[in-house]
Protein backbone atom coordinates (compact mmCIF):
# COMPACT_ATOMS: atom_id res chain seq x y z
CA UNK A 1 0.00 0.00 0.00
CA UNK A 2 1.52 3.87 -0.70
CA UNK A 3 2.11 5.95 1.99
CA UNK A 4 0.30 9.22 2.65
CA UNK A 5 2.72 10.58 5.24
CA UNK A 6 5.49 8.72 7.20
CA UNK A 7 6.31 9.75 10.28
CA UNK A 8 10.25 8.44 11.51
CA UNK A 9 12.05 9.02 14.67
CA UNK A 10 9.45 12.31 15.61
CA UNK A 11 10.12 13.78 18.57
CA UNK A 12 9.24 17.18 20.70
CA UNK A 13 10.32 17.54 23.98
CA UNK A 14 9.12 21.03 25.56
CA UNK A 15 11.80 21.52 28.41
CA UNK A 16 11.56 18.58 30.78
CA UNK A 17 8.29 16.84 29.40
CA UNK A 18 8.63 14.41 25.96
CA UNK A 19 5.23 14.98 23.93
CA UNK A 20 6.20 13.16 21.50
CA UNK A 21 8.78 10.32 21.83
CA UNK A 22 10.86 9.44 19.07
CA UNK A 23 7.56 7.71 17.29
CA UNK A 24 7.13 6.01 14.06
CA UNK A 25 4.53 5.54 12.17
CA UNK A 26 3.14 4.77 8.23
CA UNK A 27 0.03 6.41 7.42
CA UNK A 28 -1.27 4.91 3.71
CA UNK A 29 -2.96 6.60 1.11
CA UNK A 30 -6.67 5.85 0.54
CA UNK A 31 -7.76 5.25 3.56
CA UNK A 32 -9.29 6.72 6.24
CA UNK A 33 -6.99 7.39 9.35
CA UNK A 34 -7.96 7.96 12.86
CA UNK A 35 -5.56 9.04 15.34
CA UNK A 36 -6.82 8.36 19.32
CA UNK A 37 -5.26 8.52 22.62
CA UNK A 38 -6.07 10.06 26.11
CA UNK A 39 -5.40 13.74 26.73
CA UNK A 40 -2.10 14.33 26.35
CA UNK A 41 -0.99 11.83 24.12
CA UNK A 42 0.44 13.61 21.88
CA UNK A 43 -1.67 13.82 19.12
CA UNK A 44 -2.16 17.66 18.42
CA UNK A 45 1.37 18.22 18.61
CA UNK A 46 2.14 15.58 16.11
CA UNK A 47 -0.02 17.20 13.42
CA UNK A 48 1.66 20.70 15.09
CA UNK A 49 5.21 19.13 14.33
CA UNK A 50 3.96 17.86 10.80
CA UNK A 51 2.32 21.00 9.65
CA UNK A 52 5.69 23.15 10.35
CA UNK A 53 3.74 25.40 13.47
CA UNK A 54 5.95 23.55 15.67
CA UNK A 55 9.59 23.19 15.19
CA UNK A 56 10.81 19.11 16.12
CA UNK A 57 13.44 18.40 18.47
CA UNK A 58 14.44 15.68 16.32
CA UNK A 59 12.96 13.44 13.34
CA UNK A 60 11.81 13.43 9.80
CA UNK A 61 8.10 13.44 8.27
CA UNK A 62 7.80 12.50 4.78
CA UNK A 63 5.21 13.43 2.47
CA UNK A 64 5.22 12.86 -1.50
CA UNK A 65 9.22 11.73 -0.65
CA UNK A 66 9.67 15.12 0.90
CA UNK A 67 11.04 16.31 4.49
CA UNK A 68 8.29 18.52 5.52
CA UNK A 69 10.56 19.35 9.27
CA UNK A 70 12.12 22.82 9.01
CA UNK A 71 9.75 24.08 6.49
CA UNK A 72 7.58 26.69 7.25
CA UNK A 73 3.84 26.31 7.90
CA UNK A 74 2.41 27.92 4.12
CA UNK A 75 4.90 26.13 2.42
CA UNK A 76 4.04 22.95 3.60
CA UNK A 77 0.09 23.73 2.78
CA UNK A 78 1.16 24.72 -0.80
CA UNK A 79 2.47 21.22 -1.34
CA UNK A 80 -1.31 19.89 -0.52
CA UNK A 81 -1.18 19.66 2.73
CA UNK A 82 -4.35 20.96 4.84
CA UNK A 83 -5.63 21.13 8.26
CA UNK A 84 -8.41 22.24 10.67
CA UNK A 85 -7.54 23.23 14.27
CA UNK A 86 -8.28 21.62 17.62
CA UNK A 87 -9.40 25.18 18.44
CA UNK A 88 -11.30 25.78 16.12
CA UNK A 89 -11.08 29.72 14.53
CA UNK A 90 -11.41 31.36 11.12
CA UNK A 91 -11.47 34.85 10.14
CA UNK A 92 -13.97 36.55 11.86
CA UNK A 93 -14.26 39.80 10.64
CA UNK A 94 -15.50 38.65 7.32
CA UNK A 95 -18.44 36.92 6.27
CA UNK A 96 -18.31 33.37 5.28
CA UNK A 97 -17.89 33.66 1.43
CA UNK A 98 -14.98 36.11 1.81
CA UNK A 99 -13.19 33.88 4.29
CA UNK A 100 -13.35 31.52 1.44
CA UNK A 101 -12.76 33.87 -1.39
CA UNK A 102 -9.22 34.34 0.43
CA UNK A 103 -8.38 31.03 0.96
CA UNK A 104 -8.88 30.49 -2.83
CA UNK A 105 -6.95 33.88 -3.62
CA UNK A 106 -4.06 31.83 -0.99
CA UNK A 107 -4.01 28.63 -3.08
CA UNK A 108 -4.10 30.07 -6.68
CA UNK A 109 -0.89 32.07 -5.54
CA UNK A 110 -3.38 35.55 -6.47
CA UNK A 111 -2.30 38.92 -4.74
CA UNK A 112 -2.53 41.67 -7.55
CA UNK A 113 -3.14 44.61 -5.45
CA UNK A 114 -4.47 46.74 -8.51
CA UNK A 115 -7.93 44.53 -9.06
CA UNK A 116 -10.90 44.27 -7.03
CA UNK A 117 -11.23 40.75 -5.56
CA UNK A 118 -14.83 40.37 -6.41
CA UNK A 119 -13.81 41.02 -9.94
CA UNK A 120 -12.67 37.50 -10.37
CA UNK A 121 -14.85 35.26 -11.84
CA UNK A 122 -13.44 32.02 -11.74
CA UNK A 123 -12.20 32.62 -8.37
CA UNK A 124 -16.18 33.46 -7.30
CA UNK A 125 -16.96 30.15 -9.05
CA UNK A 126 -14.89 28.08 -7.55
CA UNK A 127 -16.15 29.89 -4.11
CA UNK A 128 -19.55 29.12 -4.56
CA UNK A 129 -18.87 25.34 -5.36
CA UNK A 130 -16.68 25.34 -1.95
CA UNK A 131 -19.80 26.69 -0.37
CA UNK A 132 -21.88 24.15 -2.00
CA UNK A 133 -19.96 21.32 -1.39
CA UNK A 134 -19.53 22.09 2.38
CA UNK A 135 -23.37 22.86 2.63
CA UNK A 136 -22.39 26.43 3.94
CA UNK A 137 -23.91 27.73 0.98
CA UNK A 138 -27.13 29.26 3.34
CA UNK A 139 -24.44 30.86 5.89
CA UNK A 140 -22.68 32.50 2.64
CA UNK A 141 -23.11 36.25 3.90
CA UNK A 142 -23.34 35.50 7.54
CA UNK A 143 -20.19 37.01 9.18
CA UNK A 144 -18.02 34.45 10.19
CA UNK A 145 -17.46 35.63 14.06
CA UNK A 146 -21.31 35.29 14.77
CA UNK A 147 -21.20 31.58 13.54
CA UNK A 148 -22.19 28.60 15.96
CA UNK A 149 -19.26 26.48 16.81
CA UNK A 150 -20.49 23.59 14.56
CA UNK A 151 -20.41 26.08 11.64
CA UNK A 152 -17.03 26.90 12.80
CA UNK A 153 -15.63 23.68 12.43
CA UNK A 154 -17.45 23.64 9.02
CA UNK A 155 -15.70 26.47 7.92
CA UNK A 156 -12.65 25.36 8.95
CA UNK A 157 -13.40 22.04 6.70
CA UNK A 158 -14.37 24.19 3.87
CA UNK A 159 -10.76 26.58 4.29
CA UNK A 160 -8.78 23.53 4.30
CA UNK A 161 -10.85 22.23 1.05
CA UNK A 162 -9.77 25.87 -0.78
CA UNK A 163 -6.20 24.52 -0.84
CA UNK A 164 -7.32 21.44 -2.91
CA UNK A 165 -5.40 18.92 -0.59
CA UNK A 166 -3.91 15.68 -1.23
CA UNK A 167 -3.59 14.93 2.30
CA UNK A 168 -6.18 16.75 5.16
CA UNK A 169 -5.39 16.16 8.70
CA UNK A 170 -8.54 16.96 10.85
CA UNK A 171 -8.16 17.63 14.30
CA UNK A 172 -11.48 16.46 16.21
CA UNK A 173 -13.50 18.48 13.98
CA UNK A 174 -17.07 17.22 15.54
CA UNK A 175 -15.73 18.58 18.91
CA UNK A 176 -18.70 20.84 19.83
CA UNK A 177 -20.92 20.22 17.14
CA UNK A 178 -24.77 19.03 18.21
CA UNK A 179 -26.23 15.67 17.47
CA UNK A 180 -27.30 16.43 13.87
CA UNK A 181 -24.50 18.41 13.01
CA UNK A 182 -22.26 15.52 14.30
CA UNK A 183 -23.80 13.12 11.87
CA UNK A 184 -24.08 15.06 8.69
CA UNK A 185 -20.32 16.15 9.16
CA UNK A 186 -18.93 12.79 9.64
CA UNK A 187 -20.77 12.40 6.80
CA UNK A 188 -18.95 14.63 4.88
CA UNK A 189 -15.89 13.25 6.33
CA UNK A 190 -16.44 9.94 5.25
CA UNK A 191 -17.17 11.40 1.47
CA UNK A 192 -14.01 13.57 1.16
CA UNK A 193 -12.19 10.27 1.90
CA UNK A 194 -12.91 9.05 -1.17
CA UNK A 195 -11.47 11.44 -3.07
CA UNK A 196 -8.21 13.03 -0.65
CA UNK A 197 -6.42 11.26 2.62
CA UNK A 198 -7.45 11.85 5.65
CA UNK A 199 -5.90 11.57 9.14
CA UNK A 200 -8.33 12.77 11.98
CA UNK A 201 -7.80 13.33 15.50
CA UNK A 202 -11.12 12.22 17.33
CA UNK A 203 -12.19 11.82 21.25
CA UNK A 204 -15.47 10.17 20.20
CA UNK A 205 -14.85 6.43 20.03
CA UNK A 206 -17.99 5.42 18.75
CA UNK A 207 -17.48 7.63 15.17
CA UNK A 208 -13.75 6.41 15.24
CA UNK A 209 -14.86 3.16 15.40
CA UNK A 210 -17.59 3.40 12.64
CA UNK A 211 -15.52 5.66 10.18
CA UNK A 212 -11.54 4.95 10.37
CA UNK A 213 -10.13 2.31 8.28
CA UNK A 214 -6.97 2.24 10.57
CA UNK A 215 -6.91 3.74 14.09
CA UNK A 216 -3.11 4.49 15.38
CA UNK A 217 -3.26 4.47 19.12
CA UNK A 218 -1.10 6.90 21.01
CA UNK A 219 -0.45 7.15 24.92
CA UNK A 220 2.10 9.85 26.30
CA UNK A 221 3.91 10.31 23.16
CA UNK A 222 4.60 6.94 22.24
CA UNK A 223 2.58 4.80 19.52
CA UNK A 224 1.04 1.93 21.10
CA UNK A 225 -0.62 0.26 18.33
CA UNK A 226 -1.88 0.53 14.83
CA UNK A 227 -4.53 -1.85 13.21
CA UNK A 228 -8.23 -2.08 11.91
CA UNK A 229 -10.94 -0.97 14.33
CA UNK A 230 -11.14 -4.49 15.29
CA UNK A 231 -7.67 -5.65 16.29
CA UNK A 232 -7.65 -2.14 18.00
CA UNK A 233 -11.09 -2.98 20.22
CA UNK A 234 -9.36 -6.40 21.20
CA UNK A 235 -6.27 -5.01 22.33
CA UNK A 236 -4.59 -4.97 26.02
CA UNK A 237 -2.71 -2.87 25.86
CA UNK A 238 -5.08 -0.38 24.31
CA UNK A 239 -7.68 -0.93 27.04
CA UNK A 240 -4.93 -0.63 29.25
CA UNK A 241 -4.47 3.21 28.75
CA UNK A 242 -8.02 3.90 27.96
CA UNK A 243 -9.46 2.09 31.45
CA UNK A 244 -6.36 1.91 33.49
CA UNK A 245 -4.67 -1.71 34.61
CA UNK A 246 -7.16 -4.37 35.56
CA UNK A 247 -5.92 -3.93 39.79
CA UNK A 248 -6.88 -0.12 39.20
CA UNK A 249 -10.22 -1.03 37.77
CA UNK A 250 -11.30 -3.71 40.67
CA UNK B 1 -25.37 46.83 -1.91
CA UNK B 2 -27.05 50.27 -0.85
CA UNK B 3 -24.90 50.60 2.18
CA UNK B 4 -21.59 50.52 -0.14
CA UNK B 5 -23.61 52.90 -2.76
CA UNK B 6 -23.96 55.53 0.58
CA UNK B 7 -20.67 55.29 1.56
CA UNK B 8 -19.26 56.05 -2.01
CA UNK B 9 -21.53 59.21 -2.48
CA UNK B 10 -20.07 60.45 1.12
CA UNK B 11 -16.36 60.01 -0.54
CA UNK B 12 -17.49 61.94 -3.87
CA UNK B 13 -19.05 64.64 -1.69
CA UNK B 14 -15.76 65.10 0.21
CA UNK B 15 -13.81 64.61 -2.80
CA UNK B 16 -15.61 67.23 -4.84
CA UNK B 17 -15.83 69.77 -1.49
CA UNK B 18 -12.10 69.97 -1.09
CA UNK B 19 -11.96 70.24 -5.49
CA UNK B 20 -14.01 73.41 -4.89
CA UNK B 21 -12.74 74.81 -1.83
CA UNK B 22 -10.01 77.13 -2.74
CA UNK B 23 -12.15 78.70 -5.39
CA UNK B 24 -14.70 79.66 -2.58
CA UNK B 25 -12.42 80.50 -0.30
CA UNK B 26 -10.45 82.70 -2.55
CA UNK B 27 -13.68 84.52 -3.34
CA UNK B 28 -14.01 84.61 0.24
CA UNK B 29 -10.70 86.23 1.04
CA UNK B 30 -9.72 83.21 3.22
CA UNK B 31 -6.46 82.79 1.51
CA UNK B 32 -4.92 81.06 4.99
CA UNK B 33 -7.29 78.53 5.24
CA UNK B 34 -6.59 77.21 1.73
CA UNK B 35 -2.95 76.43 3.33
CA UNK B 36 -4.77 74.57 6.13
CA UNK B 37 -6.81 72.17 3.73
CA UNK B 38 -3.48 71.43 1.97
CA UNK B 39 -1.98 70.62 4.84
CA UNK B 40 -4.85 68.46 6.39
CA UNK B 41 -4.23 66.67 2.88
CA UNK B 42 -0.55 66.09 3.16
CA UNK B 43 -0.49 64.99 6.84
CA UNK B 44 -3.49 62.45 6.32
CA UNK B 45 -1.57 60.55 4.39
CA UNK B 46 0.57 59.95 6.92
CA UNK B 47 -2.57 59.30 8.47
CA UNK B 48 -3.44 56.34 6.40
CA UNK B 49 0.22 54.76 6.29
CA UNK B 50 -1.03 54.30 10.38
CA UNK B 51 -4.39 53.38 9.24
CA UNK B 52 -3.07 50.51 6.66
CA UNK B 53 -0.61 48.69 9.15
CA UNK B 54 -3.16 49.47 11.75
CA UNK B 55 -7.14 48.65 10.33
CA UNK B 56 -5.85 46.34 7.73
CA UNK B 57 -2.75 44.40 9.04
CA UNK B 58 -3.28 45.13 12.53
CA UNK B 59 0.49 46.41 13.64
CA UNK B 60 0.46 49.20 15.32
CA UNK B 61 2.98 51.25 14.58
CA UNK B 62 4.73 54.73 16.22
CA UNK B 63 7.45 55.23 13.66
CA UNK B 64 5.74 56.23 10.68
CA UNK B 65 6.91 59.65 10.39
CA UNK B 66 10.35 58.29 9.85
CA UNK B 67 8.87 57.56 6.47
CA UNK B 68 7.37 60.96 6.31
CA UNK B 69 10.86 62.60 7.17
CA UNK B 70 12.64 60.15 4.57
CA UNK B 71 10.61 61.62 1.83
CA UNK B 72 10.64 64.81 3.36
CA UNK B 73 14.80 65.00 2.99
CA UNK B 74 14.84 63.14 -0.14
CA UNK B 75 13.01 66.15 -1.85
CA UNK B 76 15.01 68.84 0.15
CA UNK B 77 18.15 67.00 -0.29
CA UNK B 78 17.74 66.00 -4.52
CA UNK B 79 16.79 69.99 -4.53
CA UNK B 80 19.45 71.69 -3.02
CA UNK B 81 21.95 69.02 -2.94
CA UNK B 82 21.75 67.61 -6.90
CA UNK B 83 19.82 70.24 -8.23
CA UNK B 84 16.79 68.00 -9.11
CA UNK B 85 14.02 69.01 -10.82
CA UNK B 86 10.58 68.68 -9.24
CA UNK B 87 9.37 65.05 -10.30
CA UNK B 88 12.73 63.58 -10.15
CA UNK B 89 13.15 64.91 -6.60
CA UNK B 90 9.50 63.86 -5.55
CA UNK B 91 10.59 60.60 -6.55
CA UNK B 92 14.02 60.72 -4.71
CA UNK B 93 11.63 61.37 -1.27
CA UNK B 94 9.01 58.25 -2.12
CA UNK B 95 11.85 56.11 -3.48
CA UNK B 96 13.53 56.85 -0.08
CA UNK B 97 11.22 56.29 2.25
CA UNK B 98 10.11 52.72 0.59
CA UNK B 99 13.63 51.83 0.69
CA UNK B 100 14.02 52.93 4.16
CA UNK B 101 10.52 50.76 4.91
CA UNK B 102 11.83 47.91 2.95
CA UNK B 103 15.19 47.97 5.03
CA UNK B 104 13.42 48.26 8.85
CA UNK B 105 10.04 46.47 7.98
CA UNK B 106 12.89 43.03 6.83
CA UNK B 107 13.37 43.49 10.74
CA UNK B 108 10.27 45.21 12.32
CA UNK B 109 7.55 42.75 11.23
CA UNK B 110 9.20 39.63 12.51
CA UNK B 111 7.47 41.28 15.71
CA UNK B 112 4.03 41.96 16.62
CA UNK B 113 2.00 43.99 19.12
CA UNK B 114 4.05 45.67 21.39
CA UNK B 115 7.19 44.94 20.66
CA UNK B 116 6.22 45.78 16.84
CA UNK B 117 5.62 49.07 18.46
CA UNK B 118 8.88 49.66 20.02
CA UNK B 119 11.23 48.57 17.27
CA UNK B 120 8.82 51.13 15.07
CA UNK B 121 9.62 53.84 17.79
CA UNK B 122 13.40 53.20 18.03
CA UNK B 123 13.71 52.94 14.29
CA UNK B 124 12.71 56.25 14.17
CA UNK B 125 14.73 57.39 16.88
CA UNK B 126 17.53 55.90 15.73
CA UNK B 127 17.66 58.12 11.99
CA UNK B 128 16.48 61.25 13.95
CA UNK B 129 19.26 61.27 15.79
CA UNK B 130 21.36 60.72 12.81
CA UNK B 131 19.67 62.99 10.98
CA UNK B 132 20.14 65.70 14.02
CA UNK B 133 23.86 64.98 13.81
CA UNK B 134 24.72 64.94 10.43
CA UNK B 135 24.95 68.58 9.88
CA UNK B 136 26.45 69.11 6.22
CA UNK B 137 23.33 66.74 4.53
CA UNK B 138 20.48 67.39 6.63
CA UNK B 139 21.09 70.82 8.40
CA UNK B 140 20.70 69.09 11.70
CA UNK B 141 18.64 71.41 14.01
CA UNK B 142 18.06 74.27 11.53
CA UNK B 143 16.49 71.91 8.65
CA UNK B 144 17.17 72.31 4.99
CA UNK B 145 15.39 75.08 3.31
CA UNK B 146 15.37 75.09 -0.81
CA UNK B 147 13.40 76.91 -3.47
CA UNK B 148 10.43 74.81 -4.86
CA UNK B 149 11.62 73.64 -8.36
CA UNK B 150 9.14 75.05 -11.31
CA UNK B 151 6.02 72.49 -11.84
CA UNK B 152 5.40 73.00 -15.63
CA UNK B 153 7.68 75.77 -16.55
CA UNK B 154 6.43 76.08 -20.12
CA UNK B 155 2.88 76.36 -18.75
CA UNK B 156 4.20 78.87 -16.54
CA UNK B 157 2.76 76.04 -13.22
CA UNK B 158 4.65 77.14 -10.52
CA UNK B 159 4.03 75.58 -6.80
CA UNK B 160 4.82 79.09 -5.38
CA UNK B 161 1.41 79.84 -6.64
CA UNK B 162 -1.06 79.15 -3.36
CA UNK B 163 -3.98 77.63 -5.80
CA UNK B 164 -1.27 75.69 -8.12
CA UNK B 165 -0.09 74.14 -5.06
CA UNK B 166 -3.50 73.33 -3.86
CA UNK B 167 -4.18 71.36 -6.58
CA UNK B 168 -1.34 69.61 -7.42
CA UNK B 169 -1.35 68.48 -3.32
CA UNK B 170 -5.04 67.67 -4.03
CA UNK B 171 -4.33 65.20 -7.11
CA UNK B 172 -1.52 63.61 -5.58
CA UNK B 173 -3.14 63.09 -2.22
CA UNK B 174 -6.47 61.87 -4.44
CA UNK B 175 -4.48 59.52 -6.19
CA UNK B 176 -3.11 58.04 -3.47
CA UNK B 177 -6.62 57.58 -1.31
CA UNK B 178 -7.79 56.06 -4.89
CA UNK B 179 -4.95 53.73 -4.83
CA UNK B 180 -5.46 52.82 -1.31
CA UNK B 181 -9.19 51.66 -1.83
CA UNK B 182 -8.50 49.62 -4.55
CA UNK B 183 -5.40 47.86 -2.71
CA UNK B 184 -7.81 46.92 0.41
CA UNK B 185 -10.61 45.36 -1.99
CA UNK B 186 -7.85 43.79 -4.08
CA UNK B 187 -6.69 39.59 -3.61
CA UNK B 188 -3.60 41.30 -1.47
CA UNK B 189 -5.72 43.05 0.67
CA UNK B 190 -7.73 40.28 1.39
CA UNK B 191 -3.99 38.69 2.11
CA UNK B 192 -3.96 41.50 5.04
CA UNK B 193 -7.08 40.95 6.46
CA UNK B 194 -6.83 37.56 6.74
CA UNK B 195 -3.36 38.23 8.55
CA UNK B 196 -5.25 41.11 10.14
CA UNK B 197 -7.52 38.48 11.96
CA UNK B 198 -6.21 35.09 12.19
CA UNK B 199 -2.50 34.65 11.64
CA UNK B 200 -1.95 31.09 12.55
CA UNK B 201 -5.00 30.64 10.00
CA UNK B 202 -3.67 32.64 7.53
CA UNK B 203 -0.57 30.50 7.99
CA UNK B 204 -2.78 27.20 7.09
CA UNK B 205 -4.49 28.49 4.11
CA UNK B 206 -0.78 29.12 2.51
CA UNK B 207 -0.19 32.80 3.17
CA UNK B 208 3.35 33.30 3.97
CA UNK B 209 2.79 36.21 7.50
CA UNK B 210 6.23 37.75 7.34
CA UNK B 211 6.20 38.19 3.48
CA UNK B 212 2.21 39.66 3.92
CA UNK B 213 3.36 42.00 6.67
CA UNK B 214 6.65 43.46 5.34
CA UNK B 215 4.40 44.65 2.33
CA UNK B 216 1.97 46.05 3.32
CA UNK B 217 5.12 47.58 6.17
CA UNK B 218 6.48 48.93 2.79
CA UNK B 219 3.04 50.32 1.30
CA UNK B 220 2.65 52.33 4.15
CA UNK B 221 6.29 53.66 4.36
CA UNK B 222 5.30 54.76 0.72
CA UNK B 223 1.95 56.79 1.38
CA UNK B 224 3.80 58.12 4.12
CA UNK B 225 6.89 59.29 1.95
CA UNK B 226 4.32 60.96 -0.30
CA UNK B 227 3.27 62.60 2.63
CA UNK B 228 6.45 64.26 3.60
CA UNK B 229 7.58 64.70 -0.40
CA UNK B 230 4.68 67.22 -0.65
CA UNK B 231 5.34 68.75 2.58
CA UNK B 232 8.81 69.56 1.96
CA UNK B 233 7.59 70.97 -1.20
CA UNK B 234 4.87 73.02 0.91
CA UNK B 235 7.17 74.16 3.16
CA UNK B 236 10.01 74.58 0.95
CA UNK B 237 12.00 72.86 4.14
CA UNK B 238 12.98 69.87 5.52
CA UNK B 239 13.79 68.90 9.56
CA UNK B 240 14.66 66.01 11.53
CA UNK B 241 12.17 67.18 13.88
CA UNK B 242 9.17 65.90 11.92
CA UNK B 243 10.62 62.58 12.27
CA UNK B 244 10.36 62.16 16.18
CA UNK B 245 8.04 59.81 17.51
CA UNK B 246 5.66 62.32 18.90
CA UNK B 247 4.46 63.22 15.23
CA UNK B 248 4.21 59.51 14.62
CA UNK B 249 1.88 59.47 17.76
CA UNK B 250 0.14 62.41 16.22
CA UNK B 251 -0.79 60.50 12.77
CA UNK B 252 -1.68 57.23 15.35
CA UNK B 253 -3.93 59.69 16.94
CA UNK B 254 -5.59 61.33 14.12
CA UNK B 255 -6.20 57.95 12.85
CA UNK B 256 -7.72 56.48 15.56
CA UNK B 257 -10.28 59.45 15.93
CA UNK B 258 -11.60 59.42 12.41
CA UNK B 259 -11.45 55.59 12.14
CA UNK B 260 -8.67 52.83 11.26
CA UNK B 261 -9.76 50.29 9.01
CA UNK B 262 -11.79 52.34 7.38
CA UNK B 263 -10.90 54.29 3.37
CA UNK B 264 -11.55 57.98 5.37
CA UNK B 265 -11.12 57.66 9.06
CA UNK B 266 -7.17 58.79 8.83
CA UNK B 267 -8.59 61.91 6.74
CA UNK B 268 -11.34 62.95 8.83
CA UNK B 269 -9.55 62.20 11.72
CA UNK B 270 -6.81 64.89 10.55
CA UNK B 271 -9.11 67.17 9.72
CA UNK B 272 -10.69 67.15 12.61
CA UNK B 273 -7.82 67.84 14.89
CA UNK B 274 -5.79 70.09 12.71
CA UNK B 275 -8.80 72.23 12.36
CA UNK B 276 -9.16 72.53 15.92
CA UNK B 277 -6.08 73.07 16.26
CA UNK B 278 -6.02 75.77 14.35
CA UNK B 279 -9.58 77.42 15.89
CA UNK B 280 -8.60 76.70 19.23
CA UNK B 281 -5.23 76.87 19.84
CA UNK B 282 -5.35 80.55 19.44
CA UNK B 283 -7.84 80.86 22.20
CA UNK B 284 -6.94 78.69 24.68
CA UNK B 285 -3.13 77.55 25.05
CA UNK B 286 -3.87 74.37 26.70
CA UNK B 287 -6.21 72.87 23.77
CA UNK B 288 -4.33 69.02 23.94
CA UNK B 289 -6.16 68.76 27.19
CA UNK B 290 -9.58 68.82 25.57
CA UNK B 291 -7.71 66.62 22.56
CA UNK B 292 -6.91 64.30 25.14
CA UNK B 293 -10.12 64.32 25.97
CA UNK B 294 -11.71 63.36 22.89
CA UNK B 295 -9.25 60.50 22.43
CA UNK B 296 -9.99 58.89 24.86
CA UNK B 297 -13.91 59.33 24.80
CA UNK B 298 -13.56 57.76 21.20
CA UNK B 299 -10.93 54.89 22.33
CA UNK B 300 -13.76 54.05 24.64
CA UNK B 301 -17.24 54.71 23.66
CA UNK B 302 -16.61 53.89 19.57
CA UNK B 303 -13.15 52.17 18.86
CA UNK B 304 -13.82 52.36 15.09
CA UNK B 305 -13.38 56.10 15.21
CA UNK B 306 -15.95 58.39 13.96
CA UNK B 307 -16.09 56.91 9.87
CA UNK B 308 -16.63 53.98 11.80
CA UNK B 309 -19.61 55.14 13.96
CA UNK B 310 -20.87 55.93 10.73
CA UNK B 311 -20.69 52.63 9.03
CA UNK B 312 -22.45 50.98 11.71
CA UNK B 313 -25.32 52.97 11.63
CA UNK B 314 -25.55 52.59 7.71
CA UNK B 315 -25.08 48.84 7.85
CA UNK B 316 -27.54 48.94 10.62
CA UNK B 317 -30.22 50.64 8.60
CA UNK B 318 -29.80 48.48 5.85
CA UNK B 319 -30.14 45.12 8.22
CA UNK B 320 -33.22 46.68 9.60
CA UNK B 321 -34.62 46.86 5.90
CA UNK B 322 -33.35 43.73 5.09
CA UNK B 323 -34.40 41.84 7.86
CA UNK B 324 -37.59 40.21 6.66
CA UNK B 325 -35.91 38.65 4.03
CA UNK B 326 -32.88 37.55 6.13
CA UNK B 327 -34.96 35.79 8.73
CA UNK B 328 -35.37 32.64 6.40
CA UNK B 329 -31.60 32.27 7.08
CA UNK B 330 -31.55 29.59 9.73
CA UNK B 331 -28.51 27.98 11.65
CA UNK B 332 -27.28 24.57 9.41
CA UNK B 333 -27.92 22.38 12.14
CA UNK B 334 -31.86 23.06 12.10
CA UNK B 335 -31.19 23.72 8.20
CA UNK B 336 -31.98 20.04 7.11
Amino acid sequence: METALEIQGLTKRFGGLTAVDNIDIRFPKGILNAVIGPNGAGKTTLFNLVTGMLPATSGHVFFQGEDLIGKPPHQIVARGLSRTLQIKSVFGGMSVRDNIRIAVFANEGVSNPFRPARGYRDISRRVDEILQETGLNRLASANAGALSYGDVALLEIALALANRPTLLLLDEPICGMSPSETERTVERITKLARTIDVILIEHDMEVVFKIADLITVMAQGRLLVQGTPDEVAKNDKVQEVYLGTPEEVE
Amino acid sequence: MMASRIKWAGVAVIAAGLACAPLILEQTGNLFWINVIAEIMIWSLLAASVNLLLGYVGLLSFGQALYFGFGMYGVAIGVSHFGLGLWPAFFLGVGAASAMAAISGAVAVRLTWHYFAIITVVFSLIFYFVAMSAKSITGGDDGLSFSTPALWEAAGLSLTDRVTQFYFIYMIVFACFAAFALLVASPLGMRFAAVRDNENRASLIGINVYLTRWIAFVIAGFFAGVGGALFALFGRYASASYMFYHVSGEAVVWSIVGGTGTLLGPFVGTALLILFREVISGIWENYLIAVGALVILVVMFAPRGIVGIFNDLISRRERSKEGREDSEIEPLAQAD
